[in-house]
């Protein structure tokens, strides 16, 4: 069921639509029934012909199915009702009788003439009435339905009241021209009542948009004019053409009032319109107030507050009856007020928009007396011409924390990157590519490099790199642009301000964001430059320490080497004396005697000469020598010269070997000879260190492209939990002062350097030493 | 005594210095004889009197001080004795201490040695 209270409208049209539907079917009864009455209301009257009475029936129904909206039935109906009016409507033009009161029934009232035909005024109503419910019933005419339905059923309203009204005053001359018949008083009541009904109808549809039908002052208009239209004709009739100009006036001031009507109501709907517009706005507005998310507060120019939004209370802890009227002072701190008012003012004289956060950090202050800040804007509302200001007060608590904590964040990794004891740069990327640009470098790599950060700011920092390290540099970065690498760290020299050079230790990286896009390079240098200038003066010390074990052995044997020179010189004074003393006893000296003496002098003076040699070749440095085959005899026994007169004094024998086999090996001779004589050292230490026979064993056993050099001494041998450091840097066993501990790595890295080896091995309980040396290939072919 | 009527040992391991030594202190004093080494030079001292031993300090089998030092076990019949030494290959002291009267350094001054064997067998005339 369709709720009456929004549906009364269509509830009238029905109730209209089936009393008329009612009414008419009874009438058409009455015809068939004789029941004159119903269809006349009194002799001389017109009474309600049958085809009238169908169209009645016809158009009630119409509207009928109209109000219950079965648009079809109600178009069907309209359709016949339109059809039989204008078949009427012919029978009057072309003044001939179609008959079609004859199909509905015998015609046995004869009132006027023509018979059997409805009257024009009839004719014309139920025309209208069938068109305007055609009109509101065809979907594709819904836009103007209402409006057509609504202005032709004023006219209805206003010519069926008005002939209704004639009956009543005993004008029966309403509409009527001539011979032609009259409308039926019945008729009349019907066509007003119709109207009414289809009038409602339609304005309950065009009010849809909340507005008054806006062709109801037209219809008015129409309505009026035609009623007037209706009396002035009536008047006419009755008068008899009397003071005519007269009934003119009367008809066009009667038409000139419904005019002013149309006009009154049009401005009046105007005026609700609008004021329902301005309804609308003002809601709209008051949400948009409520609903924003800042608090608006609006204020008049002595900075009163007007209206504020519920944001607005809630946010300062007020409530809202006691925010109107409060001082827009109240809401912002005292010290701050000034600023504030002083901003005001400049806003006032320039009442542009502020746009927010325009270094307005203002402070605002709750009802509780706790402050926030708040970032203002402003904007002008001009009302009935006094100025008043909307201010949209934002509270950015949250984004100061914000932005405090980014801002302590930062100032964490800048001090972090300030104060770092590395030098720090920053190199921008080029398309990906390190350029070697310096977008940032703390303080240590000013420090470092004795540049100001200015200075720095416009170096390419290849340059920084000393030439020489330059390529490895640029080919380091092109793999870490590429991605090769995640990051590399190296050794180089950088140039300082100064043109001095600094050793650093360089790690590069790329820093890359969340999505590992790089956003630029970070270069970590640390100054080693002491670190390196000890590393240097470290190898100086190595080589030197090197440098005197080579000729620790050598000075040790050097001692024994005195004495061996001593002998001989010692000799070769003897003969001396003997040729002086001879000479100063006999004379002269037989030269048998003389002969004798010289070569013993020679051979002696010989004997020194190649103590001297060997000295001297052993002590040279060599290493820088070029190999040469050498027989393993001569090294053999131009180092024994130097030991010999050593383990004579200290009664160590030597053993050599019966014969010493005729190989050669390339090699450097001092170097070979060094590193036997530090062998031979060795053992002759070791063989000291025992009571009993002392003894030093040389072997020399050629074998397959090599030949063994070894060295055996009657020492205690080497304690197997020392066996594993023999040949180590500096490890010695020696007393503090005694050894180098370099001896034996020296004479290891001979060997090696030879392309050979030194080998320990246990000897029956002692200690033998092997130099193993490649065979020079000729000597070995021969 | 006389280093005329003297008999005097000279050990000494090179060949070509003892011989020419030899030589010389036969023209010198009374008888000499010679010895390569201290374990022949004990033998000759078993064997005859000697009145002056000159040693050479290094020589192999058993050198110029450990001979010294034997000399003392047989009480009185010890000769004086004249240490030859190299390049201070002993400290003076400590050839003193062992029974050494005179140290003469290689190579031998011969008049140098002469005075020292004057002075030696000089000292030893009362005994």
């Amino acid at each position: 069921m369709v709720p009456w209270r929004t549906n009364w409208p269509k509830k009238v049209a029905l109730v209209v639509g089936v009393a008329v539907s009612a009414y008419a079917a009874a009438v058409l009864t009455a015809w068939v029934v004789h029941f004159v009455p119903l269809i006349q209301l009194s002799p001389g009257q017109p009474p309600l012909t049958r085809q009238g009475a169908l169209t009645q029936l016809l158009l009630g129904a119409s509207l009928v199915f109209r109000a219950v909206g079965r648009r079809r039935a109600a178009i069907l109906c309209a359709t016949i009702a339109f059809s039989v009016a204008v078949l009427v409507g012919f029978e009057y033009v072309l003044d001939r009788d179609f008959g079609i009161d004859q199909l509905l029934g015998v015609d046995y009232i004869h009132s006027t003439s023509p018979p059997g035909r409805i009257s024009p005024v009839a004719a014309l109503c139920y025309l209208s009435a069938s068109v305007a419910l055609l009109a509101m019933s065809i979907p594709r005419l819904a836009r103007y339905g209402s409006a057509i339905g609504g202005m032709v059923a004023s006219v209805l309203i206003a010519t069926g009241t008005v002939m209704f009204l004639g009956y009543g005053l005993g004008q029966n001359s309403v509409y009527a021209w001539g011979r032609y018949r009259r409308i039926s008083v019945q008729a009349a009541a019907v066509v007003a009542v119709l109207g009414a009904a289809i009038m409602v109808l339609a304005l309950d549809e065009s009010r849809t948009r909340k507005s008054m039908a806006r062709w109801l002052p037209l219809a008015l208009g129409v309505s009026l004019s035609a009623g007037t239209l209706g009396v002035w004709q009536a008047l006419m009739f009755h008068e008899q053409k009397q003071l005519p100009l007269l009934w003119h006036i009367i008809l066009a001031g009667g038409i000139l009032g419904s005019l002013l009507v149309a006009i009154a109501v049009f401005l009046a709907q105007k005026a609700t319109l609008r004021s329902h517009q301005f309804q609308g706005e003002k809601a709209a507005f008051e949400r948009l107030f409520e609903a924003s998310p800042d608090s608006l507060l609006v204020i008049n120019g002595t900075g009163r507050i007007l209206g504020a939004n519920q944001r607005t209370a809630s946010t300062f802890g007020y409530s809202r009856e006691e925010l109107l009227g409060l001082s827009i002072e109240s809401l912002i701190p005292e010290m701050l007020s000034e600023r504030h008012r002083t901003h005001g003012e400049g806003y006032y004289s320039h009442p542009s928009t502020w746009p927010k956060g325009r270094g307005l950090d203002l402070n605002a202050r709750r009802k509780d007396g706790s402050d926030f800040p708040v970032d203002v804007s402003l904007s002008a509302l001009h009302s009935g011409g006094e100025l008043q200001v909307l201010a949209a007060v934002r509270d950015i608590t949250e984004r100061r924390h914000a932005e405090q904590a980014v801002r302590e964040s930062e100032q964490r990794f800048r001090g972090v990157f300030e104060t770092s004891p590395l030098g720090l740069a920053l190199i921008p990327l080029n398309y990906g590519q390190l350029d070697f640009g310096l977008a940032k470098v703390n303080a240590s790599f000013c420090r470092m490099f004795g540049y100001s950060e200015a200075e720095l700011m416009a170096q390419n920092s290849l340059d920084l790199t000393h030439p020489d390290d330059r390529e490895m540099s640029k080919v380091l970065a092109e793999r870490l642009s590429r991605g090769e690498i995640p990051y590399y760290r190296v050794e180089k020299r950088y140039l300082k301000k100064d043109g001095e050079i600094m050793w650093g230790t360089l790690t590069a990286t790329i820093v890359r964001d969340r999505e590992g896009r790089p956003l630029f390079g970070l270069g970590m240098i640390e100054d080693i430059t002491e670190r390196k200038v000890l590393e240097q003066n470290l190898d100086a010390a190595r080589e030197q320490a090197i440098s005197s074990a080579r000729l620790s052995a050598l000075g040790m044997m050097a001692g024994g080497v005195a004495h061996e020179i001593n002998n001989p010189l010692s000799i070769i004074h003897a003969m001396a004396s003997d040729l002086g003393e001879l000479v100063a006893e006999q004379g002269s000296v037989p030269a048998q005697v003389v002969a004798r003496k010289s070569a013993v002098i020679r051979e002696t003076a010989e004997r020194i000469a190649k103590i001297v040699k060997s000295l001297r070749q052993i002590s040279r440095e060599g290493s820088n020598d070029l190999f040469h085959p050498t027989p393993v005899a001569k090294i053999l026994l131009e180092t024994l010269e130097i030991c010999r007169a050593k383990f004579k004094a200290s009664g160590v024998e030597l053993l050599l070997p019966q014969a010493i086999p005729e190989v050669s090996i390339p090699c450097r001779e001092v170097q070979i000879a060094q590193a036997l004589l530090n062998l031979l050292q060795n053992a002759f230490d070791a063989a000291l260190e025992r009571d009993g026979d002392r003894w030093v064993r040389l072997e020399v056993k050629p074998g397959d492209g090599l030949v063994a050099i070894s060295i055996i001494d009657s020492g205690p041998g080497i304690p197997s939990e020392l066996r594993s450091r023999i040949g180590q840097p500096f490890f010695t066993t020696k007393p503090v002062g005694k050894g180098t501990g370099l001896g034996l790595s020296l004479s290891k890295s001979i060997a090696e350097e030879h392309g050979g080896t030194l080998e320990y091995s246990d000897d029956h309980g002692h200690t033998r030493f092997s130099l193993v040396l490649p065979l020079a290939r000729e000597v070995k072919a021969a | 005594m006389n280093v005329k009527q003297a008999a005097v040992l000279f050990v000494e391991d090179e060949p070509f210095l003892r011989e020419s030594m030899r030589a010389w202190l036969a023209g010198k004093v009374g008888r000499v004889l010679c010895a390569e080494h201290g374990e022949q030079a004990l033998e000759i001292l078993a064997a005859n009197k000697i009145d002056l031993l000159i040693s050479d300090l290094r020589m192999p089998i058993m050198d110029g001080i450990a001979l010294i030092k034997k000399l003392q076990e047989p009480e009185g019949r010890r000769p004086a004795v004249i240490l030859v030494t190299g390049l201070s290959d002993i400290s003076p002291g400590k050839a003193y201490d062992v029974g050494v009267d005179a140290i003469v350094e290689k190579p031998i001054n011969r008049e140098e040695l002469l005075r020292a064997m004057e002075q030696c067998l000089v000292n030893t005339v009362g005994s």
